[in-house]
Order: C-alpha cells, then sequence, then structure tokens
C-alpha cells in the first residue's frame, strides 16, 4: 500500500487564525463586528410556543401561525442577504429555540444548511417591479423552516439555561466572532409547571442576566424582546423605568439589552422610535411593529454594501 | 516603452477562491486593461465582474463598453443557469424578482500612436499612476475613481448594473506615457494605498514577487488591521523608457482566478476522494480483524501499529466481538 498522507483538517482558508487582532481603532465600539465567513455570528429565536399563542388576532390567524410566518420570512431575508446567486455564504449561525410544554432546540445550523434543506417549500406570489414603474405577480417558493405550535406553559428560564448554553459554547469556539444575538418572542409573562410565577420570573431575569455578563471581543451577547400584543399600551425601546407601562413591560426591561450604536442605525430605517439608552424591546407589538422588530434584531446578518 | 504586468488576485479571510467577485482581464495586443469588484449581496456578481472585463478590454471599433451587450451576455449565461432542474429556490427567487448584478469597473487604455493614456472609472475601484519621479509624492500620483473627494471608503460605492441604470457617474482621466507605474486595484488595496502611500508601493515591489507571497503579504496586513478583510485584487502595469517609441510587450506574470477555482476545486475532490477511501479502508480493517479471535486491545494495537506504518489517520477501533 502506498504511504499517502494528507492533512485531516479542512481547506486551510477556512481555519480561523487564532492570531487575529482587533482591528486598529483607537475607540473600540462594541457590538460592530461585522458578520463574515471568517467570523460568523449567531442569531438565536426564542419562539414562545406556550398554549396561549393559539390567540387569534383580529384580522385572523393566530400568534402562532404568524409568528411561524414573520420568524420563517427573516430567515429567508438573511438567506437573500448573503446568497450571491447559486450560493450562500455562512456568515450566520441560527438558532430556533421553543419555548412551550417542553424547551426544544428546533434547530441549530449554518445558514447554507438552512438554506439548502428547509423543512418543506411552499408556493406564494409575489409581487415585483416590471421595470416600468408597475409591479407584476410572480409565483415564488417560500420555505419553511418550523412549524407553529401552541401548547403549555412558558418556562423561559429553562429556556434561556438552553440558550446561555448555545451561547456560551459558540462565544468560547469563536471568540472573534460578532457577540451573538438572542430575540425572543412571547406573547406573555413567564410561567413554569411546579414553580410560583414571581420565582419563575425571578429565575428568567437571573438566566438573561447571566447571558448578558458573558463576554467576547466584540463585547456583551445581546437579548432583545418582542412582546406579541394588539398595539393598545404599546412600549417601544424604553429608555427609562418611567416609560414602562405595566408588569410586562417592566419584566422585559429587565431582560433586554441596551441598544449599541450599530444597530440604531437599522432601527431607524425601520422607522423605529430609539432614544439614546434605548433598551432593545417591544411590549404589546402589534403586527406591523413586530415584523420591523424581527428585522432590527435580524439585522446583522444582513449588513453588506449596498444595504441602503 | 517596455511594458511588463503583474496580476495577483485572492478572496476574503475564509473564503474560497470561487467566492471571490473581484476579476480582472487584460488585451496586450491593444493594450487594454480593466479590473472589477463584483457587489456580493447582488445576484451573480462574479458572472457580471467577468462580462465586464472581458468586454472591457475586447478588441473593438465602438467607443466605449457596449452596456447593453454586457447585460445580454450576464442575464443569458443566467438564464442557462437558473433553468437547471437543481436550481435553488433563492436562486430562482431572485431571478423572478428580476434581481442585479452589481460591480464596480477600471478601464486602462495605452495608445502608443498618440503616447497617451485613457482611464475611465465607476466605483470605489480605484486606479493610479505613480510616475517614476514622484513616487514618493502621493499629492502628485493621478488616481481615479468615481468617489467625490474627500474620498472616504464605505458601503455604498457607485456600480454598473446588469439590469438597467447603474448608480453613479463614471469618470475618466488621462496623460501622457512616461516611466511609471500603473495600479489597478479594487477597493481594499486601495483604500490601503490611500492609507499607506510609497510604504504600500515599498511592500508591492519587495514583496509581492509571485501569487504565495503576495496571499501571505495580504494575510499580514490583515492580521495588522491595515487591510479590510475583502477580496483583494491588484493589476501593476511598468512602463520602461527603452527609448523606443512604441509600446514594446516584456514580462507578464497575471494569476489567472480560473485556474486558482480549478485547483481549489481538485484539492477538494481529491480530499473527499482520499477520506472515502480510508472510511472504506477501516472498515475492511474492521471486517478482518473481526475474523481473528484476539482481543478488542490487541485489535486497537494493530491499527495503531498501521496508522504509523502506512501514515494513515488514527481512527478508533470500533470492531465487535
Amino acid at each position: 500500500m502506498e504511504t499517502a498522507t494528507f492533512n485531516q483538517t479542512e481547506n486551510n482558508k477556512e481555519t480561523m487564525s487564532n492570531n487575529q487582532t482587533i482591528s486598529n481603532m483607537e475607540t473600540k465600539q462594541f457590538n460592530s463586528t461585522q458578520f463574515s465567513s471568517a467570523h460568523p455570528g449567531l442569531i438565536t429565536f426564542v419562539i414562545d410556543q406556550s398554549g396561549s399563542m393559539e390567540e387569534t388576532y383580529p384580522e385572523g390567524g393566530t400568534k402562532a401561525k404568524f409568528t411561524h410566518l414573520v420568524v420563517n420570512r427573516a430567515i429567508n431575508e438573511m438567506i437573500n442577504s448573503n446568497a450571491d446567486g447559486e450560493t450562500v455564504k455562512n456568515r450566520v449561525l441560527l438558532s430556533l429555540i421553543g419555548c412551550g410544554k417542553s424547551v426544544t432546540e428546533i434547530r441549530t445550523d449554518k445558514l447554507s444548511d438552512f438554506a439548502n434543506n428547509p423543512l418543506r417549500i411552499e408556493n406564494g406570489i409575489q409581487k415585483v417591479s416590471d421595470g416600468n414603474g408597475g409591479l407584476v405577480e410572480v409565483e415564488v417558493q417560500k420555505p419553511i423552516y418550523f412549524e407553529p405550535v401552541a401548547n403549555g406553559l412558558t418556562p423561559l428560564a429553562d429556556t434561556l439555561d438552553v440558550v446561555k448554553q448555545i451561547v456560551g459554547n459558540f462565544m468560547e469556539k469563536n471568540p472573534e466572532s460578532p457577540a451573538p444575538v438572542v430575540v425572543i418572542v412571547t406573547d406573555g409573562m413567564p410561567r413554569s409547571s411546579g414553580v410560583d410565577d414571581a420565582t419563575e420570573e425571578a429565575n428568567a431575569i437571573a438566566k438573561a442576566q447571566e447571558i448578558m455578563a458573558l463576554s467576547c471581543a466584540d463585547g456583551h451577547p445581546l437579548i432583545f424582546n418582542c412582546h406579541i400584543g394588539r398595539g393598545t399600551n404599546k412600549c417601544e425601546f424604553p429608555a427609562a423605568e418611567e416609560e414602562l407601562p405595566d408588569e410586562q413591560a417592566k419584566f422585559l426591561f429587565k431582560i433586554s439589552s441596551e441598544v449599541p450604536e450599530s444597530y440604531k442605525d437599522a432601527a431607524r430605517k425601520l422607522e423605529l422610535d430609539l432614544s439614546e439608552h434605548s433598551k432593545g424591546m417591544v411590549s404589546n407589538a402589534d403586527p406591523t411593529t413586530f415584523i420591523k422588530f424581527i428585522n432590527f434584531g435580524s439585522s446583522g446578518a444582513n449588513q453588506d454594501k449596498m444595504s441602503n | 516603452m517596455r511594458l511588463s504586468m503583474k496580476g495577483y488576485i485572492t478572496c476574503k479571510e475564509a473564503e474560497a477562491y470561487s467566492d471571490c467577485a473581484d476579476r480582472y482581464a487584460y488585451n496586450m495586443a491593444a493594450h487594454r486593461f480593466a479590473i472589477s469588484d463584483g457587489v456580493t449581496k447582488s445576484f451573480f456578481p462574479k458572472l457580471w465582474s467577468k462580462v465586464l472585463v472581458e468586454q472591457s478590454v475586447a478588441p473593438s471599433g465602438a467607443a466605449g463598453l457596449p452596456m447593453e451587450q454586457c447585460q445580454a451576455e450576464w442575464l443569458n449565461e443566467v438564464t442557462q443557469r437558473v433553468s437547471h432542474d437543481d436550481v435553488k429556490w433563492f436562486t430562482r427567487n431572485a431571478f423572478l424578482r428580476k434581481e442585479p448584478g452589481l460591480a464596480t469597473l477600471v478601464t486602462l487604455a495605452l495608445d502608443d500612436e498618440n503616447f497617451i493614456w485613457t482611464a475611465e472609472a465607476i466605483g470605489d475601484s480605484f486606479l493610479f499612476f505613480v510616475p517614476d519621479s514622484v513616487k514618493d509624492d502621493f499629492e502628485k500620483w493621478d488616481k481615479l475613481s468615481s468617489k467625490p473627494d474627500p474620498i472616504e471608503f464605505d458601503n455604498y460605492p457607485d456600480y454598473l448594473s446588469s439590469r438597467g441604470k447603474g448608480r453613479g457617474e463614471k469618470r475618466e482621466l488621462a496623460g501622457y506615457l512616461e516611466p511609471g507605474t500603473f495600479y489597478l486595484m479594487t477597493d481594499a488595496l486601495s483604500e490601503w494605498m490611500f492609507n499607506e502611500q510609497s510604504e504600500a508601493l515599498r511592500v508591492i515591489e519587495e514583496e509581492w514577487t509571485d501569487q504565495k507571497a503576495f496571499e501571505a503579504s495580504v494575510a499580514h496586513l490583515r492580521n495588522e488591521g491595515r487591510l479590510h478583510n475583502d477580496d483583494s485584487s491588484a493589476l501593476i502595469i511598468r512602463l520602461d523608457d527603452d527609448n523606443i517609441w512604441d509600446i514594446c510587450d516584456g514580462d507578464t506574470t497575471v494569476t489567472d482566478i480560473d485556474e486558482l477555482i480549478d485547483t481549489e476545486c481538485a484539492l477538494k475532490e481529491c480530499r473527499k476522494e482520499i477520506q472515502t477511501v480510508y472510511a472504506d479502508l477501516n472498515e475492511r480493517i474492521n471486517d478482518l480483524l473481526q475474523t481473528y479471535n484476539i482481543s478488542d486491545n490487541a485489535k486497537h494495537d494493530i491499527k495503531q501499529q498501521l496508522s504509523e506504518e502506512f501514515a494513515l489517520p488514527n481512527r478508533n477501533c470500533d470492531s465487535h466481538e
């Protein structure tokens, strides 16, 4: 048998350089490292799958189905932003965690794997420009990555424990990557079987703060929260406790990160109203605000040239 | 004048050559050169930048880039690819949405009849002309792109579009042929030239001796934070005075991105093949060892010895009694 030696590692170009230095900047702006193939970012969506998500909107459809629609669309937008024709660049690691009857890691994968292996594909209609100032309808394919579920309580503390492990492991293996982003979508306060509500709330706050205390070269992980409601008593990106109208908002305030400079541009483009020390949260979000918030939360993955 | 040329190209860190959206082309007979940077977020940017540079240097009676022809060529190629049965959903959707390819472009033409050079640029790729007499005086270099002064590199360059009108207006520059060097560069290297000026020239002259050396230099500059992590390519066209009026062609060393891609692909396929062979070999060895009445430890030792003897990857014994 001929002797054969070969390098078992993958293409050397994919091996991270351990000597990578932070780019020379006099003042380091945190949460500003761009998502790239060299340093991919982690985005985790925590999706409320409790029984109350079965409630319907006045316009029709349940909160669970609408959440499913919005998050699936956000994933497709990430794929479109990182595709250059036939391939999807792996600038994003995506994790979907369900919080309902049980804590479920629905899927954690590279963006290209999501693109190449959706759960299923639906056909839909989209209006596109006809080049003459008008619109035409074209049939497009709409991949689906997870199904709507509404069952059980909202064990947020246990869910955030799972998130902390995923985020912590990612940061350990990718110390030069952008600080991870966690986007939590929920329709109510945390509740867990066998635990009183106050304790569950306190545990969820503690766990969220543990996540936000983790650290990497790009700073601390960000947690953004969207509480979906009907739009009444909406509280958007508050900067101080005085602005909080109810207990839901006060809870979210404690588990949300302050919006860093690097995300403020994305928020403004989406016409979301921010002030200097705004926290990344919306409570009682109506459907339109919910869509904008999800786009804001995942905007790190959609940065590139021509992103205006 | 004697013309010699070098050309180097590399992709972003942790990406493959096949991901690189920069392209360049040249036509020595016509003394035409072009470089382009495909916008990553656009649709088939590599194809668009390739079409632009190839059409820019093609011998043609018409003045200027035949834009409609370029767009037709891009659309034809993309349509063919999208019509394959195994086309991905995101590719098909983008085609149905009529998404364009976008790219910058810098072109240079040397006219030895009139002894002048002319250049055009759109986007944040640059042409620099550095006459030998002013190498150390950055202000006296010729610099061309469509970026307005003061020059700031951002994520919003001008571009040519494969569908419809692009963005921004091209700029032009011309000059007399004299001893010196033209540098056609995409944005990351251009920004580095602005920042480091004559130090950049020194690095280019002393360190960029071949493609490998170029890549090592780029990796070093990126590690030091002196060069952004982006596709990086440069055509370096040198003019020396040999007391002959006409432009004579000298040495040409230009890396071919297609060859880099093919080599990369071949290496990837060979690795897969070897891994398949080794997996099969491992299975066969395990099956063979099963036929002997020896302990698991003995089997493990045999496999260890074989690994060392034949330089095989060391896989754990997974045989079952």
